[in-house]
C-alpha cells in the first residue's frame, strides 16, 4: 500500500513522493462500482425483456 | 442587510487560507442568503411526508384545509420550495464565499450582488402568493398545458435574474483578480463557482424564453392560448442542467474542500478543472431525454441526446476518482491502511463531513438510476413511474441537499462566529437522513419498476395491487424518519445562529484543500472560459438547433390549459 509521507516541516516544500501517490483503494472501489451499475442496468432490461420489449 | 460595501477591515479578526478573512458585512450578507435557503427547505420539507404517508393510506391534508387545499398544492410547494428556492439562494450564497474566499478580495460590484439577492427575494415572495393561494398548483415542472397565475411566472423570472445578477458580479470580481494576477492559475473554488454561474446563465435561457414568450402572455390573456410541447422543449432546456447547477457547488465543495477536512489535499487540480468544463458543455445540450416518450420529437433527436446524456457521465466517474482519491489520501494521512480500511480512518465524528460523505455515497446510487433514466430503451419502463422521484431524492435530496447541509455545519458557525449546536446531535442529523433516505427512495424505485405512477395519491387509488403495500408503507417509514432529520437540522441552525459568540479559534475556518501538485501546473487551457464557451455553444446549436427552429416555426397556440382547476 501506498502511504503518503507524513507533512513535510512548515515552509517545506512537498516531498516528491507525495506526487505519486496512488490511490490504490479508490481504483478498487470503482471498478466494484462500474460492476454494480452494469449489473443493476442489466436488471432493468431483464425486465424490459420480460415485458415483451414493447413497453 | 448590506453588501460588501465597506473594504476588507485593516485589522483582519483573522488570517489564514489565503490571507483574506472576511468582513461582518459580506459574512452578513451571505448569511441572508442561507437563512432564506433554511426556510424554504425547512418549509417545503413539511409537506413531503404529507405526501409519504398518503402513500400509506394516512391522508392528513384534510387537517392543513383551507390553508393548504390539496395533495397537489402540497406537491408544489414541495417541490419550488425545495428544488428551486432551497438550493438557488444556498448556491448564491455559497458560491459568493467561495468567490470572495477564493480570490482572496472583496466582491468588485457588490451592490450588483446586493441587488442580485433582493431581486430574488422579491421574485419568492411574488411567487409564494399564488402558490399559498393555491393558483399555482402546476408542480415545479411548471410546463404547459397546466396554467398558473401571471404572478408566479414573474416572481420565477426575477428569481432566476437575481441568480443572473449575482453571476455577473462572480465573473467581474474573478476578471479583476485576473486583470491583477496574469499568468497565475484562478484559485480551483472561485473559478468553480463562477463556471457553475456561467453554465446556470446558458442553461435558463429555456424557461426564461418559455414564460417570456408564451407563459406569460397566456396567463395574461394576451394569446388564446399555447403550445404544450414546445413549453416542454424549453422547460428541459433548462431542467435538466438545473440538476448540474445544484450539484456543482456540492462538487465544489466535494474537491476543493472535503479534502482540507478530511486531513488531505485535492488530488489532481486538473482533472478537477476539466471535469468542471466538460459539465459546462454537456449538461444543456440533453433535454430530450425527458421526452423520450412526447410526441413530435423525432427519434433521431431524442437518440442525440440520450447519447450526449450518457457523456455526462464521464465528467461524473472522473468526480468520482477524484473525490475519493483525495479521501483516500487524507485517511492515509490520518493512518488508514488496507484496501478499503482506510475508510475508517476518515474523520466520520465531524458531522460536517459524515453529512458530505454520507451523500456521495447514496449519489452513486442516483448514478445508476440516472442512467437508466437516460437509457433510449430502458426509459420506456421506467418513464414517469415513482422510479422518477425515488431517482431525484437520490440526487437533488441527498447528493446536493445533505451536502448543503454538512457545509452549513462549518459555515453557519463561521458567519455567526457562533459554535455549531450539539455536534452529535448534527452528526445524528446526517445519518438519520441517510438511513429515511434509503428506505424511502429504495421503495419509490421499486414502486417504479412495479409500475406505479408518479404526481398520483396513490393512496387513494383504486386500482394498487397488494404487491405494492409493503413499498408504499416504506415511503411513509422514510418519509416520517426525513422528517425527524429535517427538524433536527432546522434547530441545529437555529440554535447555532442564536447562540453565544465564542472566541475566534473555537470559530471553524473556511476549508479550503491545498492541491497534491502545485496548480500552476494546471495546463493554461484549462483555465481559460472562451474555448469552453465555444465549444458549448456549438455543441448547444448542433444538438437542440434544428429542433428548436422547427418546433418554432410549427408552433400552434390552440391549447387553451384548462378552465377548471382539478384539485
Amino acid at each position: 500500500m501506498n502511504a503518503p509521507a507524513p507533512d513535510p516541516a512548515p515552509g517545506e516544500a512537498d516531498p516528491p513522493a507525495e506526487e505519486h501517490f496512488k490511490p490504490s483503494g479508490t481504483i478498487f472501489l470503482l471498478t466494484c462500482y462500474v460492476a454494480v451499475v452494469i449489473l443493476l442496468w442489466l436488471s432493468v432490461y431483464l425486465i424490459l425483456l420480460s415485458r415483451g420489449v414493447t413497453v | 442587510m448590506t453588501a460588501t460595501d465597506t473594504p476588507p477591515s485593516a485589522a483582519p479578526e483573522r488570517r489564514w487560507g489565503n490571507g483574506y478573512e472576511l468582513t461582518k458585512q459580506e459574512k452578513r450578507f451571505i448569511a441572508g442568503h442561507v437563512y432564506v435557503a433554511v426556510l424554504a427547505l425547512t418549509v417545503g420539507s413539511l409537506f413531503g411526508p404529507l405526501q409519504s404517508f398518503e402513500y400509506s393510506g394516512i391522508d392528513l391534508y384534510g387537517l392543513l384545509d383551507p390553508v393548504i387545499k390539496s395533495y397537489y398544492q402540497g406537491l408544489s410547494l414541495h417541490g419550488v420550495l425545495n428544488a428551486l428556492v432551497w438550493t438557488t439562494f444556498f448556491i448564491v450564497g455559497f458560491t459568493t464565499l467561495a468567490v470572495i474566499k477564493g480570490l482572496g478580495r472583496p466582491l468588485s460590484h457588490p451592490k450588483l450582488n446586493l441587488a442580485g439577492f433582493w431581486v430574488m427575494v422579491a421574485g419568492l415572495l411574488m411567487a409564494a402568493v399564488p402558490l399559498l393561494t393555491n393558483t399555482a398548483t402546476v408542480l415545479y415542472t411548471f410546463y404547459a398545458p397546466l396554467k398558473a397565475n401571471w404572478a408566479f411566472y414573474l416572481g420565477l423570472v426575477l428569481v432566476v435574474v437575481g441568480s443572473w445578477i449575482s453571476g455577473w458580479g462572480f465573473m467581474l470580481t474573478l476578471a479583476a483578480w485576473r486583470k491583477d494576477h496574469p499568468g497565475e492559475r484562478s484559485p480551483f473554488i472561485a473559478m468553480a463557482g463562477v463556471v457553475n454561474a456561467a453554465m446556470w446563465q446558458v442553461a435558463t435561457l429555456g424557461v426564461a424564453v418559455s414564460i417570456l414568450t408564451m407563459l406569460l402572455p397566456w396567463t395574461l390573456g394576451l394569446t388564446d392560448g399555447t403550445d404544450p410541447k414546445l413549453s416542454r422543449t424549453y422547460f428541459w432546456f433548462t431542467g435538466h442542467p438545473l440538476v448540474y447547477f445544484w450539484l456543482l457547488p456540492a462538487y465544489l465543495s466535494w474537491y476543493g474542500m472535503l479534502p482540507k477536512q478530511a486531513g488531505g489535499k485535492l488530488f489532481s487540480d486538473s482533472l478537477a478543472r476539466f471535469s468542471f468544463w466538460m459539465f459546462f458543455i454537456v449538461s444543456v445540450p440533453v433535454g430530450f431525454h425527458h421526452q423520450f416518450t412526447d410526441p413530435g420529437v423525432p427519434q433521431a433527436w431524442k437518440f442525440i441526446h440520450a447519447l450526449l446524456t450518457y457523456s455526462v457521465f464521464f465528467p461524473s466517474l472522473l468526480t468520482a476518482f477524484t473525490v475519493i482519491a483525495s479521501l483516500e489520501y487524507g485517511a492515509r494521512k490520518r493512518g488508514g491502511t488496507g484496501l478499503v480500511g482506510w475508510i475508517r480512518a476518515l474523520p466520520w465524528s465531524d458531522p460536517s463531513v459524515t453529512a458530505q460523505l454520507l451523500a456521495a455515497i447514496l449519489f452513486l446510487f442516483g448514478g445508476v438510476s440516472g442512467l437508466t433514466n437516460a437509457s433510449y430503451n430502458l426509459n420506456l419502463v421506467v418513464h414517469n413511474t415513482a422510479w422518477v422521484p425515488g431517482h431525484f431524492h437520490l440526487t437533488v435530496a441527498t447528493a446536493v441537499t445533505l451536502s448543503f447541509i454538512g457545509i452549513c455545519y462549518w459555515m453557519v458557525p463561521y458567519l455567526t462566529g457562533k459554535a455549531l449546536w450539539r455536534p452529535k446531535v448534527a452528526l445524528f442529523q446526517a445519518w438519520s437522513w441517510f438511513v429515511g433516505m434509503i428506505i424511502f427512495s429504495n421503495a419509490m424505485h421499486m414502486l417504479g419498476l412495479l409500475g406505479a405512477p408518479r404526481r398520483t395519491p396513490l393512496g387513494e387509488a383504486p386500482y394498487t395491487p397488494d404487491s405494492w403495500d409493503g413499498h408504499l408503507m416504506r415511503v411513509s417509514i422514510g418519509g416520517a424518519i426525513l422528517l425527524v432529520s429535517v427538524l433536527t437540522f432546522t434547530t441545529i441552525i437555529w440554535k447555532t445562529a442564536r447562540g453565544p459568540a465564542v472566541a475566534p479559534e473555537l470559530v471553524p475556518e473556511v476549508p479550503i484543500a491545498e492541491s497534491l501538485r502545485d496548480p500552476q501546473q494546471t495546463p493554461e487551457w484549462l483555465d481559460r472560459f472562451k474555448p469552453w464557451l465555444i465549444g458549448a455553444v456549438v455543441l448547444l446549436v448542433i444538438a437542440y438547433g434544428p429542433q428548436l427552429v422547427d418546433q418554432i416555426l410549427h408552433m400552434s397556440l390552440n391549447a387553451p390549459g384548462p378552465d377548471f382547476t382539478p384539485w
